[in-house]
């Protein structure tokens, strides 16, 4: 039970990472379909052009939220509440799918969106905010951090629409519920808006660019890489009539990436949270017939182990091929 | 080197000029922008004078900022004094890369993202929908469905 209620366990992660990404390396940039997205970024000559028009109020939080410690990384639950949990499972039927929903879509899934553009003034930025802040210039800006959180929430709502409508729906019920949650309470404890109304119309502003941002990434997921540069371009990079056309580019990479590991993932993995997104400085490979043969095989081998019991909190109805 | 700065520029406009056109309208076109941005390198005329509103060539930041003040800001003016035929070749590049759908093919995604089994019918709806310019009300049986289902 422990397994399902960390948010980043590593269990989940490592090993079918490793195989997905067997692949992933990073190479010189020569070849373009063979370079990271940072460096095809950092290969334009164009220098950054100041955004005169958006705000530069970087994040100066007096107090920062704290992560709940059952999701933080590595927390191990008590085997007696383990073997309680096990217990209770098995004898009451309970659906692990829908409860699973809420441990990785509503914590670990967000969490994952979240950590990407996360960045706070004074602080050393981490790899990926590197990518967006450093190498792509972005403004350092709440609105911009949460441009990259929409961005990368879009991309699992793409993978929860075809998981089984009940479970799906659910997932994305939950991940954007804690979205806006944590909103919320990032406006009030880190922003310092104290005031109620204030905070709800802002509420109210993220909940429609949101839904604009989820109608013009869709609209680009089927259509061609063009209406993603032109979705991209009007909410990513905010519209910058200054934009570096390269580093669009590198954006219009990074989703493809996202996207083809997404699809490459089954339901099972992603129900479980198996799932990370390709970091701007990996790139990835298209798998051949056998890569995916011996990618399925190794997942059965995971999930469905021939022998050896399977816990009562590891039972889901999840497909294992698709 | 100017005149080869132009004749890139020239090429890129074109290049931006053949990206499809929107479905529907917003409040700035990355085509018409871009193309704009460039064409005045390329000493090409601008087409902004031609375009119904003038809407569509500000930038979103722009349109922002004199919502919010009424006072007539600074113009969110087109910067060209950084782009050499060096940068323009890197840009005609990526644009070239963006309109050949380099990536979409590069990274192909099967039906089981473009058909979701949870919801067959969202991207078809969706374009459909856009492709009417958004405007159009859905019928009351669909209508319900929609709600009832919880399915677009």
């Amino acid at each position: 039970m422990s397994s399902f209620l960390t948010r980043r366990s590593p269990c989940f992660v490592n090993s079918l990472r490793a195989l997905r990404r067997y692949q992933s390396v990073k190479v010189d940039g020569k070849l373009n379909l063979k370079t990271t997205p940072t460096e095809l970024a950092t290969s334009s000559t164009l220098p950054n052009i100041e955004k005169e028009h958006l705000p530069k109020r970087d994040i100066d939080p007096k107090r920062k939220l704290e992560v709940n410690k059952k999701e933080t990384t590595g927390y191990v639950i008590p085997k007696w509440q383990e073997a309680l949990g096990e217990a209770f499972i098995g004898v009451f039927k309970v659906d692990m799918d829908k409860i699973r929903s809420g441990s990785i879509g509503g914590s670990k899934y967000y969490y994952m969106c979240k950590d990407q553009g996360l960045q706070f003034k004074n602080e050393p930025l981490s790899d990926t905010a590197k990518f967006y802040y450093e190498t792509l210039g972005l403004n350092r800006s709440f609105s911009q951090w949460f441009q990259i959180t929409a961005l990368h929430v879009w991309l699992l709502f793409v993978r929860m629409r075809a998981m089984p409508f009940k479970y799906g729906k659910l997932y994305q019920q939950k991940l954007v519920d804690r979205l806006f949650k944590d909103i919320e309470l990032r406006l009030s404890e880190e922003m310092n808006v104290m005031s109620g109304s204030i905070r709800d119309n802002y509420l109210k502003d993220f909940d429609s660019q949101l839904r604009g941002i989820v109608m013009s990434y869709d609209e680009a997921l089927i259509s061609d890489d063009a209406t993603l540069a032109a979705a991209l371009w009007r909410n990513f990079f905010n519209g910058d009539k200054n934009v570096d056309l390269v580093h669009v580019e590198a954006m219009v990479r990074y989703i493809r990436m996202q996207l083809y590991v997404l699809d490459k993932t089954s339901d099972r993995e992603f129900g479980f949270g198996d799932f990370q997104f390709v970091k701007p400085n990996e790139v990835v490979e298209p798998l051949t017939k056998e890569n995916e043969d011996l990618l399925r095989k190794k997942v059965r081998e995971k999930y469905e182990p021939l022998e050896g019991k399977q816990l009562p909190s590891n039972r889901s109805v999840l497909s294992l091929e698709e | 080197m100017a005149t080869t700065a132009k004749e890139v520029a020239k090429r890129l406009v074109s290049v931006l000029e053949s990206f499809p056109k929107e479905r529907i309208e917003h409040f700035a076109s990355f085509k018409e922008v871009q193309a704009e941005r460039f064409a005045v390198i390329a000493g090409l005329p601008s087409k902004s004078k031609d375009l119904k509103t003038t809407k569509s060539n500000k930038s979103i930041a722009e349109i922002v900022s004199s919502t919010l003040s009424n006072k007539s800001g600074p113009k969110d003016t087109f910067k060209t004094d950084a782009l050499t035929s060096q940068v323009l070749e890197q840009q005609l590049v990526s644009a070239a890369n963006i309109s050949q759908n380099k990536y979409s093919t590069y990274y192909p995604i099967s039906s089981k993202l473009l058909k979701p089994k949870g919801n067959p019918n969202y991207y078809d709806r969706l374009v459909g929908d856009l492709e009417k310019g958004g405007k159009q009300k859905e019928g009351l049986l669909s209508g319900m469905m929609t709600v009832i289902t919880g399915k677009y």
